[in-house]
């Protein structure tokens, strides 16, 4: 298959990761006590 | 009798299948009947790996492992960029949605979409706002379950000569009999289940075209030039493999925006951020949810190109004017019974769960944020009502699926776009926005929706040049600017800085 056809299947894997990496550092609050407090360094 | 020999491992799997779904619902019913909050939301208090899989399998649904699946053996590989647009939002609704709107839904006691409305913009439109955004799903919701139900009974007489009105009645009053029992419970924990066995079966079914031909160089080999034809009558070609050959990239676009944005704006993915227990579920699921999408498109969205390597001249010919019947017809091909039955079970879990968060969506709508509204009624009524109002909805639906008035792919696409261009505004502005008004919102959700409606029949029927250009692009666009110009002109009817002190004060994430 050609680059761009190509693309939209590494995309994806790519898009999971990175969303990965992005939430991992983030810290994430809703509201209750068990309230994440990882560092998000 | 021979029929019960050829089929027995598929039917087996099915009713193990079916049985569990209805004993997870079963077991959740007295639980579930407690109160509005138990019914509705399930009381706050699911594990994010639950929530996780229950957000992939009521986003994804039979019209993508049918519809969507069978549509690229139309449209080429290069389908797989519906997937891709689909995956990104994903991570947008996560990222940006989930953690605020299950902590303002929870300060501001909310249980249902339209009542967050209400209760995050306190206008004098309040009422009929929560009304209409009940409208909009009632309305929208009928095109989706029959959508579904559909690509269900079409693989039912494809693979198990069953005849399409009464597949159709078993999908659609099975998942009814489930979702009454248990409630909010049931859909997510069968959800979950359901989930699981999409993403195995996912997988399942990519690697079948390649052992049918005997590997994937093969399989790659074979499909990247065919003589098989077009809808047209013209020969692919190289068409399969090559971008955009065989579908232009703004009807690419237009799917995937308009079933995608359904992450972000439709009150079946986003009431799945209410039932989240704790920050921590809430991450995993963050993380978990765009890697179940993820690897199941990468296996699914081109998987109908792959099926040319398994099809005659004159099976390409008839499949490619219906794509709807790709996927059966993959199974039937293969001809192994259990492997049909493992991926037809799979296929029902992709429905069924589905079909299951909507329903229970519709009957929330229809007596919480219509009949209760104005005329309230305690929680045992109200959960009795909504238990009604899903089998009468479910009865229509039915009716409705007998005779369905377009494809599976372009009926899911229109709810989409209805959906997307009318809630989105409102619930974005009510999330980050502390100008956004209840007129805003509401004009916002009325000219999304009349916009949707006009382009599709007023201009995209009418116009050749227009047509694919997809209702949501227009739309989407339309409402975003109605929600801020009106907005911004009725700041005098804004809520009260201690209200919106309250809202914005506890969701700082």
């Amino acid at each position: 298959m050609d680059f761009l056809t190509a693309l939209a299947y590494w995309g994806m894997a790519a898009l999971v990761v990175i969303n990965a990496i992005i939430v991992l550092r983030m810290k994430v609050d809703i509201g209750d006590r068990a309230e994440d407090t990882s560092d998000p360094t | 009798m021979e029929y019960l020999a050829d089929n027995w491992p598929i039917l087996f799997l099915i009713v193990v299948y079916i049985t569990l779904c209805l004993y997870i619902g079963w077991w959740f019913k007295k639980k579930a009947s407690e109160g509005v909050s138990e019914y509705y939301i399930a009381k706050r208090e699911i594990p994010g790996w639950v929530i996780s899989l229950a957000f992939f399998s009521t986003f994804i649904s039979t019209n993508t492992y049918i519809g969507q699946a069978g549509q690229a053996f139309q449209a080429g590989l290069c389908w797989a960029w519906v997937g891709l647009f689909w995956t990104i939002f994903c991570m947008f609704s996560w990222l940006l949605l989930g953690p605020r709107m299950r902590k303002q839904t929870a300060s501001l006691n909310s249980v249902t979409i339209p009542d967050y409305f209400d209760y995050r913009y306190k206008s004098t439109l309040s009422k009929v706002m929560r009304a209409f955004a009940a409208f909009v799903i009632i309305f929208a919701t009928l095109w989706y379950m029959v959508g579904i139900a559909k690509g269900c009974a079409h693989l039912l007489d494809r693979v198990l000569n069953v005849p399409y009105a009464w597949g159709a009645f078993l999908v659609i009053f099975i998942t009814c009999a489930y979702t009454v029992w248990g409630g909010m419970y049931s859909v997510l924990w069968t959800d979950a289940v359901q989930g699981l066995m999409m993403f195995f079966v996912a997988i399942i079914m990519v690697i079948l075209p390649a052992m049918y031909v005997g590997g994937w160089g093969e399989l790659m080999s074979n499909i990247s030039y065919v003589t098989h034809v077009t809808k047209a009558g013209k020969p692919m070609g190289d068409g399969l493999v090559t971008f955009c050959s065989l579908v232009s990239f703004m009807y690419i676009l237009g799917i995937g925006l308009a079933v995608g944005m359904k992450q972000i704006a439709e009150p079946r993915c986003l009431i799945r951020f209410y039932s989240v227990d704790n920050a921590k579920s809430m991450k995993f699921a963050m993380i978990a949810t765009p890697v179940f999408l993820g690897v199941s498109l990468i296996c699914v969205m081109g998987l109908g190109a792959l099926v040319h390597g398994m099809a005659t001249e004159k099976e390409a010919a008839f499949l490619v004017k219906h794509t709807d019947q790709v996927i059966g017809f993959m199974l039937a091909k293969f001809g192994n019974p259990w492997i049909s039955g493992i991926c037809l079970a799979g296929l029902f879990a992709a429905g069924m769960s589905s079909l299951a968060s909507v329903m229970l969506i519709v009957g929330t709508a229809f007596i919480g944020d219509m009949w209760n509204l104005f005329r309230p009624m305690d929680q045992e009524q109200i959960v009795t009502r909504t238990k009604m109002t899903i089998v009468i909805y479910c009865a229509i639906v039915f009716l409705v699926t007998v005779f369905p008035p377009m494809g599976i792919v372009e009926l899911t696409a229109f709810a989409g776009a209805v959906f997307a261009s009318s809630f989105f505004p409102a619930i974005f502005g009510g999330l980050y926005l502390r100008w956004g008004t209840g007129h805003g919102a509401f004009w916002s959700m009325l000219i999304g929706m009349a916009s949707c409606i006009i382009w599709r029949w007023g201009f995209r029927l009418n116009y050749a040049e227009l047509k694919n250009i997809h209702e949501i692009i227009p739309s989407f666009v339309i409402a975003l600017l109605v929600y801020v110009i009106i907005s911004r002109m009725t700041q005098s009817k804004a809520p009260d800085k201690e209200h919106l002190d309250f809202v914005f004060g506890v969701s700082r994430v």
